[in-house]
């Protein structure tokens, strides 16, 4: 796609610097156009990475698609180069470039489908069992059609998986030692390798079906 | 283009869940229910489609297998489009892509504030009713983080967005306070390299090079470019008295290049030099060390340089 017609769009962030914060009215969003950025939410008094979107993504469209306030910060995680959009606009520019009106579509189904995943796994109950779901959920992620591929490599760390889980880290780390006593994974400081995924996956699927 | 009107009979399948999604369908005529697992309690969730509706869409357009059964409850007509052909149709309908966006930024916001509930109901987080309270104590958040650049970010929006508010004043402390946090860090920073830099000097009058090789690799590491020159020297001498030979080399690796006007260059390529002879590398050695003899014309580090020479 030719992007030069938006040259006048373009807006530049550094590294660490952040672009909106939560709870403040919104009135434009963003396409990445080079860089990354780091969607974050300071929870209970800890500040959670949720998401790091990367070039191609939008955020923001929320508060242009209807009237709310931000619903988390954004944090420039390198030198990035961004086109910012406002609401006057903005309806220009679906109809002008409906392949990027497109697009949107396209990242807000999968958004969706994301946060309904994510939601079955927090009405899970059982601790030991959630924690298997949300290690099924990161391999479905990257991998094509979800297949679970065995001895998978997720680059996650203990306080992630406790966060997607929506539990203390403590009790996180008990549950991811004792999968470790059972050599069903390996744990690393920036890694975790789930070495078979399809095991754990029959437990949440009995699970799921007792219910 | 492949859309076509298709008649279904009264209770028919459309589709199942689980199947390959390739097809987005618009009920034409006739009634049909879509039979899906509710998230919640995970029983059977039926809702009625209507006419105009479409169905498939999130599925066709993310790839995903389809996440509910279609039946028909009556004789029915629904439009079919192949997944290519809705991609064109509704490239070329602005309208009905604005509606679609809309729709989808709906069901979005409804999901994450099912999950907000969940999450609230399980583990009580805090959640104020007073957004212009949150926003500041947000700020509040990344000060106490001392993440300055951030808590300036959220106060000074604070102030813009509410510039009569009720926490004005309390917003205007917190600022001053993270200027201030940010000039005292700074100088913390300075100071502690001068001290680290003074008790390096301290060791080296001592000849005691592995502690004062210690300080001066701390000021190096603070990277707050206290006396960097200096610093390097030192640093390179103490290694030097150490006889380690590599690191000192590597210490004063684009020292030439980027100091080139140190008072003290002439040493540097004496302990250079002789380091290289340390290390058995003669040729590189007298190198460094013959120009020092040359440069240096009878000074005690041109003297120094000589006696090296001849080993």
């Amino acid at each position: 796609m030719d992007m030069s017609v938006f040259k006048k769009f373009e807006v530049r962030y550094s590294a660490g610097q952040m672009i909106f914060c939560e709870f403040e009215p919104g009135n434009e969003f963003f396409l990445i156009q080079t860089g990354s950025v780091r969607v974050v939410k300071v929870i209970n008094g800890i500040e959670k990475t949720l998401d790091v979107l990367k070039a191609g993504e939008f955020f923001g469209e929320m508060a242009i698609l209807e009237n709310a306030p931000r619903s988390a910060s954004i944090i420039a995680q390198e030198d990035s180069v961004l086109l910012e959009f406002n609401k006057s606009n903005f309806e220009m520019l679906m109809k002008g470039q409906p392949q990027l009106a497109f697009n949107l579509l396209k990242i807000l189904s999968k958004r969706i489908f994301d946060q309904r995943r994510r939601f079955m796994t927090l009405t899970i109950d059982d601790l030991n069992l959630k924690i298997y779901d949300v290690l099924i959920m990161l391999i479905e992620k990257q991998s094509d059609f979800g297949v679970l591929h065995p001895n998978t490599t997720l680059e996650v760390t203990t306080s992630d998986i406790a966060h997607w889980a929506g539990i203390p880290e403590r009790d996180c780390r008990s549950v991811l030692e004792s999968l470790v006593s059972r050599n069903k994974i390996e744990l690393h400081p920036n890694e975790i390798i789930v070495k078979k995924p399809d095991s754990l996956k029959r437990s949440v699927a009995q699970y799921r079906k007792a219910y | 283009m492949g859309i076509k009107t298709v008649k279904y009979k009264a209770n028919s399948i459309i589709y199942f869940k689980g199947d390959v999604a390739d097809r987005v369908y618009i009920l034409k005529k006739g009634s049909i229910v879509t039979k899906a697992n509710d998230l919640k309690t995970n029983e059977d969730l039926l809702s009625m489609i209507k006419v105009g509706e479409f169905i498939g869409v999130k599925n066709v357009i993310s790839r995903q297998p389809y996440s509910e059964t279609v039946s028909t409850l009556t004789d029915s007509e629904l439009v079919v489009f192949y997944k290519d052909d809705f991609e064109k149709f509704i490239l070329s309908n602005s309208r009905i892509m604005m509606q679609t966006l809309v729709v989808f930024s709906n069901q979005l916001r409804r999901i994450h504030r099912d999950i907000k509930e969940l999450n609230n109901s399980k583990e009580h987080t805090h959640s104020s009713s007073d957004i212009e309270k949150d926003l500041l104590d947000l700020g509040k958040y990344f000060l106490k983080q001392k993440k300055i650049e951030s808590s300036n970010y959220c106060l000074e929006k604070y102030l813009e967005v509410y510039p009569r508010g009720k926490y004005v004043d309390e917003c205007h402390s917190y600022l001053d306070t993270g200027s201030f946090v940010e000039k005292e860090e700074k100088e913390q920073i300075l100071e502690e390299s001068s001290l680290n830099f003074q008790e390096g000097e301290n060791y080296l009058d001592e000849n005691n090079y592995a502690k004062a090789q210690e300080c001066f690799q701390k000021v190096i590491d603070a990277k707050d470019g206290y006396r960097l020159t200096d610093t390097l020297f030192y640093n390179g001498v103490s290694l030097y008295k150490l006889n380690e030979y590599k690191k000192c080399i590597h210490n004063f690796s684009d020292f030439f290049s980027k100091h080139k006007d140190y008072d003290k260059i002439l040493d540097v390529m004496f302990y250079v030099g002789s380091s290289y002879m340390g290390l058995g590398d003669g040729a590189q050695g007298s190198k460094f060390l013959k120009q020092v003899v040359k440069k240096g014309e009878g000074s005690p580090i041109a003297k120094a340089a000589h006696k090296e020479l001849k080993g």
